[in-house]
């Protein structure tokens, strides 16, 4: 059922795009594609460039990697891709993608397609080495979760659509909260009190790693940021932050939360694995870890407790850019569409266990992974995680701090004050 | 030595090198030209090597050089990044702020890493290779094998072992009998803990009082972190094999005659060590001290691979930074300040060298 | 045995053999016991590593030490090989580029090298000082300051995503030049003196008699350069950049094991890293053989 009303949908969609593309009796969408939509099979596909207009061209595209999966799910949509264009796109893994990516950027031989992860957007895009979204390039762009949207978004010029995104959510051990008669947590009290009863001599309540892209959203969720919204002024010294900061640092003074490494553990994921921690807070990827390294383990995911102004967590992003010299815009723009529309991205994130970037398509993908249904409506109110050029040294020295606060010879007001300095050099 | 052979002539063989008693017989100090057309053949020897390293060594170099004195944000192409003058330099050295103390930890941590592991990788070369070149011990090949496998591996690949071994449950506490030390995340330096077991436990106001470079003087004396000495462990254990294999190498220039002759004239195994083996491979540690001390400075690829600055920036090094400020931050030009910082200490450290060990080449 | 006066090297020789009592006997075994120790010591992560590639990865969390795997958790398994083996991969043509690009890289090194460490070494002509101080020097600066400069080199020269452009650039080392400098100054001048009275000119000096005599120098050089070359990562990376025909081992299997995050699956990587380590002990092993004390020596006499 849900299917057939998904495919209403895009086919609703379908039919409104095309009413009102260019105001006429226009009948191809974004950069030439048309899509049909055969209701008896239920199957969508989408033609881009009519007719193989790119034939013969070569194209690459340049990402990391985690595995055999990822890699197999990607060049399975870019032979089907090469297949109806004629083109010849590959798929090319980075051993070192940073390096890579910057010295062919700087040389002058960008490839086609690259990963930009929302983190290096500012510096990619103030630097300008990225071309950003032609107007008519990508089909429904509003489509496209405005956390995620914003997040690839500098200096008011949008450079890129998401390939999938993952938020943070909290992770907990069911029979372990069972057993302690505790309903999962929705707010800091109930947080505070679960993470205090969940702690015995073998488990912490809850593993978290000492670091500002986990400890931030507890501040989104008082309503405090390290920045304004176009990053021009550092506004961590207010008492919503500090609240924040300090309900964090007083849990781990308290033992109830725990640093990775002090239980010997590589990460939080890690750290919950091996029971070493009942709760964890994390993003989707652990999903994957736990099933392949802890094939054992149950667990749940529930959205991050509330705190007191709301809700708050972390988008993390990567999308498709496209360099400013690169040889071929046009071409590249159109295998981007392809693998970030509405089907392209239901047909990724079906293919590799990553959660869609688009609304549309929130349902049907679902439909076939419920449990984690607390990761998907983050979206709603997740955070970017990115500044500004040069940012990188900011946040180490809040990390820096936060673990000193961990490690006992810290605190929350000389951590804000260093990090205020810091942001003040960076930003002026 | 096999029986039966006629005795070799009894005289020693008149070798080089300041021990040899034979030199002072030389009529000329220096060497006069045996071949007039020498200065034209030197010139012909040198020149492919010395064209291939003005190519692909100098340019690139004066090309880093130039770039730490414009805004580069190392995305676009070189030449269209704006000039900077010496800003570069005045944030990394002069401006108080965050790339400054920085850059000042990086600094300290990497002395330290030098001081410790240079005297420690040489040591140990020294000794495994004389030992192993011993004319009676049995399975040579397999030894010599053993003790450079370390130095086979690229250095990520040998950092991702380590670091699997080095964590709290992992094989390295295991096997210690001392209680379990948190070695890759904890910060505090050896000297800062030597001091607290003998009561000193926060620094003297004199000393925690004064800053330079945005450091307080008290953190300049921390001595290497704990996370910091297990790098220092594995990088000794990993170069020892290189330069066991260079000592090895040096150590068949000598011959056994000298050897032999010491030992009719009484010469123990120590002072045969000590009066001969040492002054007759000092070129070669020469050569293995100023490649250490070249190396050392230039750590990274274990911190890229192992801790990324971690615990605390215990373990950033300015070769580290360097790639941060260039590849994450966008500021290649602040990247090309550091290199030539970094360059000008390590000539410092490698004249240095030459003045203490005064290699006996012409040069 | 004969009657006659024994020779100073069959004295000496039984002087370093003289031991031959029980306590020499001990020692001799505790010294062998040490060595064997420390051999075992060095090899273990190793040994380690290579039973880790094959164990599955809830048997690596349980069990990290342990040098069997364990059935519990799947007990031998090759799926951490199997992983190195996706479509991307292709293992015979990144060996095949390895070994090109080695070899090539290792035989102009050891011909540059030599030449311009010999004329440093003994020779007298103007600017030679400079030069060593410019050999040491290109050697203090770090490599990736120079990535980007360097990659702009090759383009102008049009050598990117080539052969050459993977071979020529490593051929010139400085440290090459330093090595054979300092093995060269180690040699007696006696021996140049006595071949230039002979009338030999100085290429035939070099050729005929320096150059066999720094042979444990050159076979320093050749290992240390197979070695650097077949583990090179950052200028292959970049000089390849558009052509992933040209990859070598080192950084395909690097590419393979990127962007893992924090969930490292070790079994991969490990058995990624023996397959990079395994062809370099099997030439150091060959080559060492001819580290044998003397051939320098005995050659002066002749």
């Amino acid at each position: 059922m849900r299917r057939n009303k998904s495919l209403v949908l895009i086919l609703g969609l379908a039919l409104i795009m095309v009413a009102c593309g260019g105001g006429g009796a226009t009948t191809t969408t974004a950069a030439g594609e048309t899509t049909t939509t055969t209701a008896a099979t239920g199957e969508t596909t989408t033609t881009a460039m009519t007719g193989g207009e790119l034939e013969g061209v070569e194209l690459r595209i340049w990402g990391g990697s985690s595995g055999e999966a990822e890699d197999a799910a990607l060049t399975g949509l870019l032979e089907v891709f090469n297949a109806e264009t004629g083109a010849n796109a590959v798929f090319e893994a980075q051993a070192d993608m940073t390096t890579a990516l910057n010295t062919a950027l700087a040389g002058g031989e960008p490839p086609d397609v690259f990963y930009v992860d929302s983190n290096n957007l500012p510096d990619l895009a103030a630097a300008g080495a990225l071309a950003p979204v032609p107007e008519t390039a990508l089909s429904e762009p509003d489509d496209i979760y405005p956390s995620l949207r914003e997040a690839f978004t500098f200096d008011g010029t949008w450079y890129c659509p998401p390939k999938d995104f993952s938020t943070l959510g909290l992770v907990y051990d069911p029979a372990a909260l069972e057993a302690a008669g505790l309903e999962v947590p929705t707010t800091w009290e109930e947080l505070a009190v679960a993470a205090e009863a969940l702690t015995t001599d073998t488990q912490a309540g809850l593993a978290m790693g000492v670091e500002y892209p986990r400890w931030a959203v507890f501040m989104f969720q008082a309503g405090a940021d390290l920045t304004n919204a176009d990053v021009s002024v550092i506004t961590l010294d207010t008492p919503e932050a500090r609240e924040a900061l300090q309900f964090v640092a007083d849990q781990y003074s308290a033992g109830h939360f725990v640093r990775p490494s002090d239980v010997d553990a590589g990460w939080a994921g890690e750290a919950f694995g091996q029971g070493k921690a009942a709760m964890t807070i994390e993003g989707n990827w652990i999903v994957g870890y736990l099933d392949q390294t802890f094939p054992d383990k149950t667990w749940a995911v529930a959205e991050l407790p509330a705190g007191p102004a709301g809700p708050g967590t972390f988008a993390f992003t990567v999308c498709y850019g496209v360099a400013e010299s690169a040889a071929n815009p046009d071409a590249s723009w159109a295998l981007i569409e392809y693998l970030t529309n509405a089907q392209g991205a239901l047909a990724w994130t079906t293919a590799f266990n990553v959660m869609p970037a688009r609304a549309s398509v929130a349902a049907e993908w679902l439909a076939d992974h419920p449990e984690l249904e607390a990761f998907v409506t983050g979206a709603d109110y997740a955070h970017r995680w990115g500044f500004a050029p040069g940012f990188g040294d900011v946040i180490s020295v809040f990390n820096d701090q936060a673990n000193a606060i961990v490690d006992g010879d810290g605190t929350v007001d000389e951590l804000i004050e260093e990090t205020v300095a810091a942001g003040e050099d960076v930003i002026g | 030595m096999q029986p039966g052979v006629a005795p070799a002539p009894v005289e020693p063989i008149k070798v080089g090198g300041p021990a040899d008693p034979n030199r002072r017989r030389l009529k000329y100090r220096g060497r006069a030209r045996l071949d007039p057309k020498e200065p034209f053949i030197g010139w012909l020897f040198s020149a492919p090597a010395l064209t291939g390293l003005i190519v692909f060594l100098v340019i690139p170099i004066i090309a880093a050089v130039w770039v730490s004195f414009r805004d580069w944000n190392g995305l676009t192409p070189i030449f269209d990044s704006t000039p900077a003058g010496w800003a570069n330099f005045q944030e990394l050295l002069l401006d108080d702020g965050v790339r400054r103390t920085d850059f000042a930890t990086s600094l300290r941590n990497n002395f330290y890493y030098v001081l410790g592991v240079v005297p420690a990788q040489t040591f140990i070369a020294f000794v495994i290779a004389v030992v192993l070149n011993q004319k009676f011990l049995k399975g040579k090949g397999f030894f010599r094998t053993a003790y450079y496998f370390p130095s086979i591996t690229s250095s990520i690949a040998v950092t991702l072992i380590f670091v699997f071994l080095f964590q709290t449950n992992g094989a390295i506490n295991l096997v210690l009998p001392i209680q379990d030390i948190d070695w890759l995340d904890n910060p505090r330096g050896l000297i800062h803990n030597f001091l607290g077991v003998l009561g000193v436990q926060d620094g003297p106001a004199f000393l925690t009082e004064r800053e330079f470079m945005g450091l307080e003087l008290w953190d300049w004396l921390a001595g290497p972190s704990v996370a910091m000495t297990a790098f220092m462990m594995l990088v000794t254990w990993t170069t020892s094999g290189t330069l066991m294999l260079i000592f090895l190498a040096g150590l068949q220039n000598i011959s056994p005659s000298v050897e032999e002759a010491a030992i009719v004239d009484g010469a123990g195994p120590i002072q045969r060590f000590f009066r001969i083996t040492i002054p007759l491979m000092r070129p070669t540690i020469f050569f293995v001290v100023t490649l250490g001390l070249i190396g050392t400075w230039q750590v990274f690829d274990q911190i890229y691979a192992g801790s990324g600055g971690d615990p605390r920036k215990t373990t950033l090094t300015p070769a580290y930074l360097i790639y941060v400020q260039a590849f994450t931050n966008s500021k290649a030009g602040l990247a090309g300040a550091i290199a030539v910082i970094l360059f000008v200490i390590i000539m410092i450290f490698t004249l240095i060298n030459r003045r203490v060990i005064r290699d006996t080449g012409d040069f | 045995m004969t009657a006659k006066r024994p020779s100073r090297r069959e004295l000496a020789a039984s002087s370093m053999s003289r031991e031959t009592g029980s306590a020499a006997i001990t020692k001799r075994v505790v010294g062998y016991i040490v060595l064997i120790f420390f051999a075992l010591v060095f090899i273990m992560p190793f040994v380690l590593s290579a039973v880790t590639a094959f164990k599955t990865l809830p048997d690596i969390q349980a069990n990290p030490v342990s040098l069997v795997a364990d059935p519990a958790f799947g007990g031998w398994t090759t799926e951490g090989i199997e992983d190195l083996n996706s479509s991307r991969v292709n293992l015979p043509r990144w060996t095949v580029n390895s070994v090109v690009v080695t070899v090539f890289v290792v035989l102009l090194r050891i011909t540059f090298g030599s030449l311009a460490g010999y004329a440093l070494a003994r020779m007298r002509f103007p600017g030679r000082g400079w030069i060593f101080a410019l050999v040491l020097a290109v050697q203090a600066i770090p490599g990736i300051v120079l990535a980007v400069p360097r990659f702009m080199v090759m383009k102008e020269l049009g050598i990117l995503n080539t052969y050459a452009g993977l071979i020529i650039p490593l051929a010139f080392d400085a440290f090459g030049i330093f090595l054979m400098k300092q093995f060269f100054e180690q040699l007696p001048r006696e021996l140049e003196e006595a071949a230039a009275l002979d009338g030999a000119t100085t290429w035939g000096t070099f050729r005929h008699v320096m150059l066999p005599l720094a042979a444990p120098g050159l076979i320093a050089l050749t290992i240390l350069s197979i070695q650097g070359t077949w583990n090179e990562f950052l200028h292959i990376l970049i000089a390849r950049i558009g052509n992933p025909d040209l990859t070598t081992l080192p950084v395909g299997l690097a590419g393979l094991t990127a962007a893992f995050g924090q969930a490292q699956p070790w079994n991969t990587i490990t058995a990624g890293a023996l397959i990079t380590i395994i062809p370099i002990a099997i030439v150091f092993f060959v080559f060492q053989r001819y580290f044998v004390q003397g051939t320098a020596a005995s050659a002066v006499k002749g």
